[in-house]
């Protein structure tokens, strides 16, 4: 009969998996070695010869109850418990939500908490549950299904082919190639529609990666405070601070590359070198204000994070993101990490009344290199 | 922040006023003294441990709960010794 | 015959249904499919249920979210921000988080299971890759996964960036210098996608319907098909006594599977509400609304990014420029290669190894890790070269946290992307293989019992007790690698081999041996134990223990 049937009773017999029972495991009596109990059709017990999909699956009964009774009427309490705990909880998060307001931080913080352990307790009581219901309430069982054949047979898959070629013949695709060929023109287009859509996605980059808004005159202002500054407010060695182009300090789409962070170094230690890149200046001393202001480009030239973090005793500008270190006393050249050029430096000067201003736009693009660079 | 100690630049008050430095500290004591509405801070460093935690926390746990899961039963049919007579890995020692 | 009376209500719905729909025998053998147990075999349903819990949050947190990014000024809750200038998605979540109740809490629950879900098809990924079960017939479920791995990347990605805050803005300029650094298409795709220059006002909108739609379509359709094959193909199974190619051992889906997968899927979710509950995650309201002026150290992006981070830094300076245009190198080699190699070595795995096999068989039974050192080598030194790029995307906190110097780090993580993965390789094989042997030796002489014995003369023996059938089955279940004709071998007939001929075939001579390294699995009688064995041998009756009668030495 069914191999299950030797696991009811009051004493089940003890099996190592897999070994099969006397009568075979798909109750067709016969004996197959390691549990490989494919049958070869003689004589099967439930197993009909027309439906050999479901003669695959094990077709044992399922035994009704665990063989430990007494374990099972414990394991029973535990679960009920547990689902009333997870009740419980449940009325315990609505009433959570219903009492417990939120609109300040302090609040906050508590409806978070009574809401999370509320649903937290609904949910490890209904797993609890479920889990000790599956292992303790139901009888153990191990069973063993077939798998088909995995792959068509040869006969199928003749009978596929057969027909997908006949059918190609009919419908005259095979045969006429002038209307196979203009199909295929004709869906071209179509196919390319989607793509071509996309172009006004946004605007061509055209040069506007090469410029930014500072310009000739352009006041510096202090960023965050949006005060202009004159050399004797900034004139403490080892300051460092961000600045804004006057006019678009709150213009985030610009800001995003005219940012600019202005240092002021010791007498005696900027040293900027005179560098061109093809014929255009892109680095001197004359773009510094008293031989110890200089202002460089916020923009990392490697994939256009703000510096932020200046040392003022080496006087090194280090990127967070990817550590890239620039030199400000020496032009700001990479002296570690990724970056692979320096900060481009802005032109300063100082207008008839005393502020800091730009002379001119920066002469290189800033921020991250891009292919039409040069 | 007036005379940046050791690295740290400095910001005379001619960049940023007295009032502005107030301010600056202002925010930072209290955020620092703020609580944490989502629950515990983790060094409120970000990703890095929001990272730790969910592998070291969340995936021990849960890998821990799918072996509860799966494990064989104390009551299963399948774990005792067989008809065949083959021993289990379980020593018997004469006396237990 | 049942015990049960089946409720008039159910039996007239299960008509109703199975007269329109003729459910009844396919419904039963879905029902009683067997499932095979082993706890990784839970782990891509820790996905799943991720997914759906993701599904869920993100359907509460979108009522209350507005992808917009015009800029207000905000008075609200978190009074610390009144007066600043915020874009409006960046105040719908300070909103969602202070003004709707359980608004934190499913904010983080949806965050928190978004890592999960990274985290699930991690270890479920490796769990299928060291098991061999990718193997045929079961290829196309591993490039599903690959493909469902690389959209779970994007959506993380796309979905912590919305709240447009000061980290995860960041993370996206980081984005769009890469894009920009792309040659000849770069600047164009950079403007395209966030519709001028950075940061516009169309990358959140757009990010989100990509995030809520777009997405999670393509996600779930991916998994349906994963799921449906897996079923149609029947789940692998580990080896063990019974089990073969041609069958599953396990329990049915219904009672028991049904009841064990509801209550994981409670379990999970009480991990993420723990999680949500306990521990913040991605307080927003700590990092302020999006500036591209200011940045913090600690910059991170979520853990599953941290390996492009980490090449980024990593990365020496290297850029070309030629007539006129630059090569970025520092930047598009970390962008491609870390990820190509491993989502290409991922995908092209399976091929390489039947190119070097020669296996074309179909595969059921999975294989223990140690049974496959050259694939558990590869893998472990694919983990170990994820981990190195991982932990240098951390540098800067490992940096604080240690105590050591960050140059130093990076220039550690520069050697350690090479040594590290040889050096795992060859101590994984080195293991594996070590692993079997001691699994020959079980089985030709069984476990070592811990139990020393004095025999009459003097002699001290450990008992050697035997493995138990199931013990036994699974050690011996190891398939030889079968070996391919050697490059330049030749047949009877003196032809040599055509698929030994020419540089590939030397390479797959040279692949081929090295998957067939084995330890051979004794027929009872174990080879070079030398003294060991005459020791063992030497004064030993079936009194010893050593091994059950009728046994042959």
């Amino acid at each position: 009969m069914s191999d299950m049937e030797e696991t009811e009773g009051p004493v089940p017999p003890r099996r190592v998996i897999g070994t099969p029972p006397p009568g075979g495991l798909l109750g067709d009596g016969s004996r197959a070695g390691n549990g490989h109990a494919r049958g070869d059709g003689r004589g099967d017990v439930g197993r009909r010869s027309d439906e050999s999909d479901e003669a695959e699956h094990f077709e044992g009964k399922l035994p009704t109850d665990p063989p430990d009774m007494a374990r099972a009427k414990r394991a029973e309490r535990v679960v009920a418990l547990s689902f009333i705990i997870a009740f419980l909880a449940g009325c315990g998060f609505i009433a959570a939500y219903v009492g417990l307001e939120v609109h300040s931080v302090d609040a906050t913080l508590r409806s978070n908490l009574a809401l999370g352990i509320s649903l937290s307790v609904v949910l490890l009581g209904l797993g609890f549950g479920a889990l000790i219901w599956v292992r303790n309430l139901m009888p153990d069982v191990e069973t063993v299904e077939e798998r088909h054949a995995p792959r068509s047979d040869d006969k199928d898959r003749q009978a596929f082919q057969e027909y997908f070629e006949e059918g190609a013949v009919t419908s005259q695709f095979t045969k006429r190639p002038l209307v196979r060929r203009t199909l295929m023109l004709a869906t071209l287009p179509l196919a390319a529609a989607p793509v071509v859509l996309l172009r006004d996605l946004g605007p061509l980059p055209g040069t506007s990666l090469r410029h930014t808004v500072w310009s000739p005159g352009r006041r510096l202002l202090v960023y965050g405070t949006n005060q202009p500054l004159t050399p004797a407010e900034f004139s403490v060695p080892g300051s460092m601070i961000t600045i804004a182009p006057e006019g678009y300090q709150d213009n985030q789409d610009e800001m995003a590359k005219a940012a600019v962070i202005l240092i002021k170094l010791r007498p005696g230690e900027l040293h900027i070198p005179t560098t061109y890149n093809g014929g255009t200046l892109v680095s001197t001393m004359n773009w510094t204000v008293d031989n110890t202001i200089v202002a460089y480009s916020k923009i990392c030239t490697h994939v256009g994070c703000p510096v932020a973090l200046y040392e003022q005793t080496t006087h090194h500008i280090l990127c967070p993101c990817h550590q890239s270190t620039f030199d400000a006393a020496n032009g700001a050249n990479v002296i570690f990490g990724p970056a692979a050029r320096p900060l481009p430096q802005l032109p300063l000067a100082v207008n008839s009344d005393g502020y800091l201003v730009a002379k001119s736009d920066f002469t290189q693009p800033v921020g991250p290199s891009f292919w039409e660079r040069g | 922040m007036l005379t940046g100690p050791e690295a740290m630049p400095v910001f005379s008050d001619g960049t940023l006023s007295p009032q502005a430095k107030r301010d600056i500290i202002a925010f930072i004591t209290q955020t620092r003294s703020e609580p944490n509405p989502g629950g515990f801070s983790l060094g409120r460093t970000g990703p890095v441990t929001e990272g730790l935690v969910i592998w070291l926390g969340g995936m021990v746990f849960l890998v821990l709960i799918a072996m509860w899961i799966t494990a064989k039963r104390r009551d299963s049919a399948a774990t005792d010794t067989s008809q065949t007579g083959d021993t289990t890995a379980e020593i018997h020692e004469p006396g237990d | 015959m049942s015990e049960v009376e089946t409720p008039k209500a159910l039996t007239g719905i299960a008509g109703w249904t199975d007269d329109r729909f003729h459910a009844a025998r396919g419904m039963r053998v879905l029902m009683r499919k067997v499932f095979p147990d082993h706890w990784s075999f839970l782990l891509g349903e820790i996905a799943l249920w991720s997914f759906v819990i993701l599904l869920l949050t993100g359907t509460f947190l979108s009522l209350f979210f507005v992808p917009s990014m015009n800029e207000v000024v905000y008075h609200g809750t978190y009074t610390k921000l009144n007066g600043v200038r915020m874009s409006e998605a960046f105040q719908s979540t300070l909103r969602i988080s202070f003004d709707v109740r359980g608004g934190l809490l499913l904010r983080q629950i949806h965050h928190w299971a978004a890592d999960l879900f990274m985290v699930a098809i991690t270890a479920h990924m490796l769990r299928i890759f060291f098991t061999g079960a990718y193997r045929k017939p079961r290829e196309v479920n591993w490039l599903i996964g690959i493909v469902l791995f690389s959209l779970g990347l994007i959506e993380g990605l796309f979905g912590y960036s919305l709240p447009d805050d000061q980290l995860s803005g960041a993370g996206l300029r980081i984005f769009e210098g890469v894009l920009q650094g792309i040659p000849i298409i770069g600047t164009y795709a950079a403007y395209f996608l966030f519709g001028g220059p950075f940061p516009g006002h169309d990358i959140v909108p757009r990010m989100y319907i990509i995030h809520v739609l777009l997405i999670p379509g393509l996600i779930l359709a991916l998994v349906t098909a994963h799921l449906f094959i897996m079923v149609h193909q029947k789940h692998t199974q580990m080896p063990g006594l019974g089990k073969t190619e041609k069958n599953v051992a396990g329990q049915p889906f219904y009672p028991y599977f049904l009841a064990k997968g509801t209550a994981w899927f409670f379990f999970i979710f009480a991990a993420l509400a723990l999680l949500a509950t306990f521990a913040q995650i991605n307080p927003i309201w700590l990092y302020g609304p999006y500036s591209p002026v200011a940045i913090s150290s600690a910059s991170q992006p979520d853990w599953y990014m941290g390996i492009l981070e980490g090449a980024l830094r990593m990365m020496p300076a290297w850029e070309i420029n030629f007539l006129g245009h630059t090569l970025t190198l520092s930047v598009l080699i970390p962008f491609a290669l870390p990820l190509t190699i491993i989502l290409g070595g991922a995908t092209f795995w399976p091929w390489f190894e039947r190119w070097a096999t020669g296996d074309q068989s179909y595969h059921h039974l999975n294989d223990r890790p140690r049974n496959a050192p050259i694939r558990t080598a590869t893998g472990v030194a694919a983990v170990t070269f994820y981990g190195v790029l991982w932990a240098e995307g951390a540098n800067d906190v490992l940096a604080d946290k240690l105590s050591i110097p960050l140059y130093t780090i990076t220039w550690i993580s520069r050697v350690l992307i090479f040594v590290g993965p040889a050096f795992a390789f060859y101590a994984t094989r080195r293991i594996c293989l070590g692993l079997q042997r001691k699994a020959a030796e079980e089985l030709s002489h069984g476990f070592e019992s811990g139990i020393i014995r004095q025999l009459p003369h003097g002699e001290f023996l450990e008992m050697h007790r035997p493995l138990s059938v199931e013990a036994r089955a699974v050690a011996a279940a190891k398939k030889p690698v079968p070996a391919l004709p050697r490059a330049g071998s030749e047949d009877v007939n003196g032809i040599p081999a055509p698929a030994g001929r020419g540089a590939l075939g030397w390479l797959r001579a040279r692949a081929n041996s090295a998957f067939t390294e084995t330890v051979e699995a004794p027929n009872g009688h174990a080879n070079g134990h030398g003294e060991e064995h005459a020791a063992v041998g030497a004064g030993s009756d079936d009194a010893a223990g050593e091994l059950p009668p009728g046994e042959s030495h």
